[in-house]
C-alpha cells in the first residue's frame, strides 16, 4: 500500500517534473523561434515602420496571439502612437489604429511607458488604467505590456492581446520580456543607422555643394570621389567620376604647369606632406584659368596613405591682379629711383657745376699763364693739378649716377668690395653732406671684405638710407651720419646711424610699409624703405631698424654668398 | 684803374680752389683781394673793409650766399656790388635780382666774361648808361601807362636800380636779347622813359590770358631819363637791381 502511496507520489512528481521539462521546451522553442524571427530582421535595410510592422506579426504569429502593436514615444516624449501591428482581424482597418495615439501616462500603454514596469492584465476589463482603442471593433480582455527601454529610457511600449481572458501563459509572458529587450535594440540600432546615414547625407551634400572643386583619388592615381563643381571643372559626368583616371585632368593642364603639378602631387603621395600648387587649366571655354590646388593625404584605418585630396580654387582674377601690382611695383621702384635722383639733381648739378667752373677758370688761366715771360711754372702745374683734380671729381659723381640710374633689377649678381659699392654712394652725397655742416663718417671698411650682390641695387639702398639720413640730420643741431660696415660669420652687416631725432617708437613697425613716409608732402614718396627692403630681401638679406639704438640705426644685413638654388616658392613644402 | 685807388673785392666760396682762382685773377687784375669759405667768415670780413664787390657762391655751409646778400644789403643797397655766382638754380635770376643782387653768374662762367661784367657793373650809373650799345637793338617795346604808380600797384611796371620790369603780350622776348624801350606816363615823376637794356629774365602767364612779364637790365638811357631816373633814385632808394613785379 505504502509502496503504492509512493509510487503515485512518485509518478505525480514526475508527472510534475515532466510537465515543468515540458513547459519549458515550450518556453524555449517559443523564444527560439521568436528570436529567430525577429533576428531575421534587418533594421538598416528597413524604415521604423516597417521594421515595427514586420516584429508586430512575429510576436503575433509566434505567440498565437489576436493582436500586436508596437508604439514608439515622439521624439519630444509627450506622445505614442503605433507604428506596426498585426492583427488575426483582418478587417479591422489599420489606418484607424494607426491615427491612434496616447499621453504619456494614458491608459496602459501610457502608464507603462511612464513607469517603465510591464502590465500583464488576464482581462483587461478588471484593471483601472485599461482604455480601449477607439473604433475597435474586437474587445481585447487579456493583455500583455511591455516597456521598449534602451540606456535607460523609454523608447515605447510592445503590447499583445487575446479576446479571450486569462489567455497568455507564464510562458508567453517570460518570451514577451525577452523579446521587448530584442525590439528595443533592434529599433535603436535602426534609429542610429538612420542618424548616421542622414549624417553622412549631410556630410556628402557639405562637400558637393562646395562652389570649389574637391576630389579624391586613390594610390592608383584613380579618382574615388569628385564633387560636383569637381565634375563640371574636368568635364567628367558624375557616373563616370569613380575609376577615372587622373590622366584625364592632366590632360587640361597647361603643359608648362605640368611637371611642377605631378611633382607636387607625387610628393604629397609619397610623403603624405601638404602642398599648395597654382597650375592653369583649360576650362570648357577653352580659357586658361589659374587654379590654386591645396592637396594632402588621406588615410586607411591603419594609417598608411591611401591616396591624396585636393581642392581647387580659382585663383584667376588673384593672379592677374598680382601681376598688375608687380608691374606697378617695378615701375613704382623706377619712379622712386628717379625721385632720389630728382632729390639728388641739384645737389649733382652743384657738385658738377663747380669743378666744371675751376676747370674752365683754370684753362683760361692756362692761357694767360703761358703768354706770361718768364713762365711761372709754379702757377702752371697748380693750375693744371686743379684741373686733373676736378676732372677726377666729376668722372666719381657721373660714376655714381651712372650705378643709381641703371635699372639693376636686370643686373646679374657679382662679387663687390664692399667698401667700392659704399665708397660711390658716399662720393656722390659727401660735398651735398658737407655743404649742410654734416659730418659724415664712413668707418673703416676691410678691403678684402666682398659680397655677391647686384651693386646698382644695394647702391640704390644705400643711397636712399643716405637721403633719409639727411633729412633727418638737415634740422638737428649735431649733425652727423655714420656708415659702419662689418664681417658678421657669412655675412656682411652694414649699419647707418644719423644723428636725428630718431624714430618715434610707435612708427617703428611702419617704416618699411609702402607710402608711408614722415618727410613733408612732396619730398619723399614713401616708397623708398619699401622698395629698399624688397631689395634686400631678394639678396636673401634683412633690412631693419635697430630697436635699441638711441638715434636712428639701419641695419643692413646681406650674405656673402648668394645662395645657390635660387628658386622661389615652395612655402607649403617641408 | 691804374691811378686810382684799388677797389675792394670780397670773394666768398667753400671751394678752396675757385676761391684761389679767383684771388688770383683779381689780384693780378689790381684789386685789393679778400676771400672767405662761408657767409659767417665774409660778414667779420665786411664788417672791417670798405668792401665795393662782392662775389659769393649761393651754397655755403654756415651761412650762405642769398643770407649774406639779404644781409649786405640791408646794412647799404648801393655798396658792396653782388655778383652772385650759383652753381644750380637755387635761385632765379629774376629773384636774385629783386633781393638786390646786381649780377647773377651761373658755374661755370668764363673768366672774360666776368671780367667785363665786373669793368661794366663797377661803372657809377651816370656813366653805365651814357653809351647807346652798338649794333643797336632792332626790337622796341612801347608801353604806356596813365601813371607809374598805378603801373606799380597793378604790377604792369616797376622800377630797381638797374632796370626795370615791366609786363606785355602779343609778342615774345626772350633771355638775353637786347631791345629798345618806349616807355610814356599820362602822369608822375617820368613823362616818358627811353633807353635800351637786356633781357635778364621772362616770365609767362600762370594762365593762357595771363600777362607774360620780362625783367630789363638798362645798357643806355638817354639823357633826359638818365636825369629823372637817377633824380629819382635818389629820394627812393630801392632795394631790388630790377623788381620781380610781383602784385603787391
Amino acid at each position: 500500500m505504502r509502496r503504492k502511496d509512493e509510487s503515485a507520489a512518485e509518478t505525480s512528481t514526475y508527472a510534475e517534473a515532466l510537465r515543468e521539462l515540458t513547459a519549458r521546451h515550450e518556453q524555449l522553442v517559443i523564444e527560439l523561434s521568436l528570436l529567430k524571427r525577429l533576428d531575421a530582421l534587418d533594421p538598416l535595410r528597413t524604415d521604423v515602420q516597417a521594421l515595427c510592422g514586420e516584429m508586430a506579426r512575429a510576436i503575433a504569429s509566434v505567440l498565437r496571439a489576436d493582436n500586436c502593436s508596437i508604439m514608439l514615444l515622439d521624439a519630444q516624449g509627450q506622445y505614442m502612437q503605433i507604428l506596426g501591428a498585426a492583427s488575426s482581424f483582418e478587417e479591422q482597418s489599420p489606418e484607424n489604429r494607426f491615427s491612434a495615439r496616447f499621453s504619456l501616462g494614458e491608459g496602459i500603454a501610457g502608464h507603462v511607458a511612464q513607469t517603465g514596469a510591464a502590465v500583464m492584465a488576464d482581462d483587461v476589463q478588471d484593471h483601472p488604467e485599461f482604455k480601449p482603442l477607439p473604433n475597435s471593433p474586437t474587445p481585447i480582455r487579456s493583455l500583455l505590456c511591455f516597456p521598449l527601454l534602451a540606456h535607460g529610457s523609454t523608447l515605447g511600449v510592445v503590447n499583445v492581446s487575446a479576446v479571450t481572458p486569462g489567455y497568455f501563459t507564464d510562458v508567453t509572458k517570460q518570451v514577451m520580456e525577452l523579446s521587448a529587450e530584442r525590439i528595443a535594440r533592434l529599433l535603436l540600432m535602426q534609429h542610429y543607422h538612420q542618424r548616421l546615414s542622414q549624417s553622412e547625407q549631410q556630410f556628402r551634400q557639405f562637400v558637393d555643394n562646395s562652389p570649389e572643386p574637391i576630389a579624391r583619388v586613390d594610390k592608383e592615381w584613380r579618382y574615388v570621389y569628385g564633387n560636383r563643381a569637381f565634375q563640371a571643372a574636368v568635364g567628367i559626368p558624375e557616373a563616370e567620376v569613380r575609376g577615372a583616371s587622373v590622366e584625364r585632368v592632366k590632360a587640361l593642364i597647361h603643359p608648362d604647369d605640368l611637371t611642377f603639378f605631378w611633382e607636387c602631387c607625387e610628393t604629397v603621395m609619397k610623403t603624405g606632406s601638404i602642398r599648395l600648387c597654382d597650375v592653369r587649366y583649360r576650362n570648357a571655354e577653352g580659357a586658361w584659368r589659374w587654379i590654386s590646388h591645396l592637396a594632402y593625404p588621406w588615410r586607411l584605418p591603419d594609417g598608411t596613405i591611401g591616396g591624396i585630396e585636393a581642392i581647387g580654387r580659382d585663383i584667376t582674377e588673384q593672379k592677374n591682379a598680382e601681376a598688375i601690382i608687380a608691374e606697378q611695383r617695378l615701375k613704382l621702384e623706377a619712379s622712386a629711383r628717379l625721385t632720389a635722383l630728382g632729390g639728388l639733381a641739384s645737389g649733382v648739378a652743384h657738385e658738377i657745376n663747380n669743378p666744371l667752373a675751376i676747370i674752365s677758370l683754370g684753362a683760361e688761366q692756362l692761357d694767360l699763364l703761358v703768354q706770361q715771360t718768364p713762365l711761372n711754372i709754379n702757377h702752371i702745374h697748380s693750375a693744371a693739378g686743379k684741373i686733373r683734380r676736378n676732372v677726377s671729381r666729376i668722372e666719381r659723381i657721373i660714376r655714381g649716377l651712372r650705378t643709381l640710374s641703371q635699372d639693376g633689377s636686370k643686373e646679374p649678381f657679382q662679387c663687390k668690395k664692399v667698401v667700392d659699392v659704399v665708397q660711390e654712394v658716399a662720393e656722390l652725397c659727401q660735398t651735398r653732406f658737407q655743404s649742410h655742416n654734416i659730418d659724415m663718417q664712413i668707418g673703416e671698411i676691410p678691403n678684402s671684405l666682398e659680397m655677391e650682390c647686384r651693386p646698382v641695387l644695394i647702391a640704390q639702398v644705400l643711397m636712399n638710407l643716405f637721403i633719409n639720413a639727411f633729412d633727418a640730420v638737415e634740422n638737428a643741431p649735431d649733425r652727423w651720419i655714420k656708415v659702419e660696415c662689418r664681417e658678421h660669420k657669412e655675412c656682411v652687416v652694414i649699419r647707418v646711424m644719423d644723428s636725428g631725432p630718431g624714430v618715434p617708437d610707435e612708427l617703428r613697425e611702419h617704416v618699411f610699409n609702402p607710402f608711408f613716409t614722415s618727410k613733408e608732402v612732396g619730398k619723399g614718396t614713401g616708397m623708398g624703405l619699401s622698395i629698399s627692403k624688397a631689395i634686400i630681401e631678394n639678396h636673401h638679406g634683412e633690412l631693419s631698424l635697430e630697436a635699441e639704438s638711441p638715434n636712428t640705426c639701419f641695419v643692413m644685413t646681406l650674405p656673402k654668398r648668394q645662395p645657390r638654388s635660387g628658386m622661389h616658392g615652395d612655402k607649403y613644402g617641408k | 684803374m691804374e691811378n686810382e685807388s684799388p677797389v675792394t673785392a670780397l670773394i666768398v666760396d667753400d671751394e678752396p680752389d675757385l676761391c684761389e682762382m679767383l684771388v688770383f685773377e683779381f689780384s693780378a687784375r689790381g684789386y685789393r683781394v679778400f676771400s672767405a669759405s662761408d657767409g659767417q667768415e665774409a660778414e667779420r670780413i665786411l664788417d672791417h673793409e670798405d668792401v665795393a664787390l662782392l662775389l659769393t657762391d649761393v651754397r655755403m655751409p654756415l651761412c650762405d650766399g642769398l643770407e649774406l646778400l639779404s644781409w649786405v644789403k640791408t646794412r647799404n643797397v648801393y655798396r658792396p656790388t653782388v655778383i652772385l655766382i650759383s652753381a644750380y638754380a637755387d635761385i632765379t635770376v629774376e629773384e636774385a635780382h629783386d633781393l638786390g643782387a646786381e649780377v647773377v653768374l651761373t658755374k661755370p662762367f668764363r673768366l672774360s666774361e666776368l671780367a667785363d661784367i665786373v669793368t661794366r657793373i663797377l661803372l657809377p650809373p651816370e656813366r653805365r648808361w651814357c653809351t647807346p650799345p652798338v649794333p643797336a637793338p632792332v626790337r622796341a617795346c612801347a608801353l604806356h601807362f596813365s601813371s607809374f604808380e598805378s603801373a606799380r600797384k597793378e604790377a604792369v611796371f616797376d622800377l630797381g636800380r638797374g632796370g626795370a620790369a615791366f609786363a606785355f603780350s602779343g609778342s615774345t622776348l626772350s633771355k638775353g636779347e637786347n631791345i629798345r624801350i618806349e616807355v610814356c606816363f599820362d602822369e608822375g615823376p617820368f613823362p616818358s622813359l627811353h633807353g635800351t637794356g637786356i633781357v635778364n629774365w621772362v616770365r609767362s602767364g600762370a594762365e593762357p590770358k595771363q600777362l607774360q612779364k620780362a625783367g630789363l637790365e638798362f645798357t643806355w638811357l638817354s639823357e633826359e631819363t638818365r636825369t629823372a631816373f637817377l633824380l629819382w633814385h635818389s629820394t627812393h632808394a630801392q632795394k631790388p637791381y630790377i623788381p620781380s613785379l610781383k602784385p603787391q
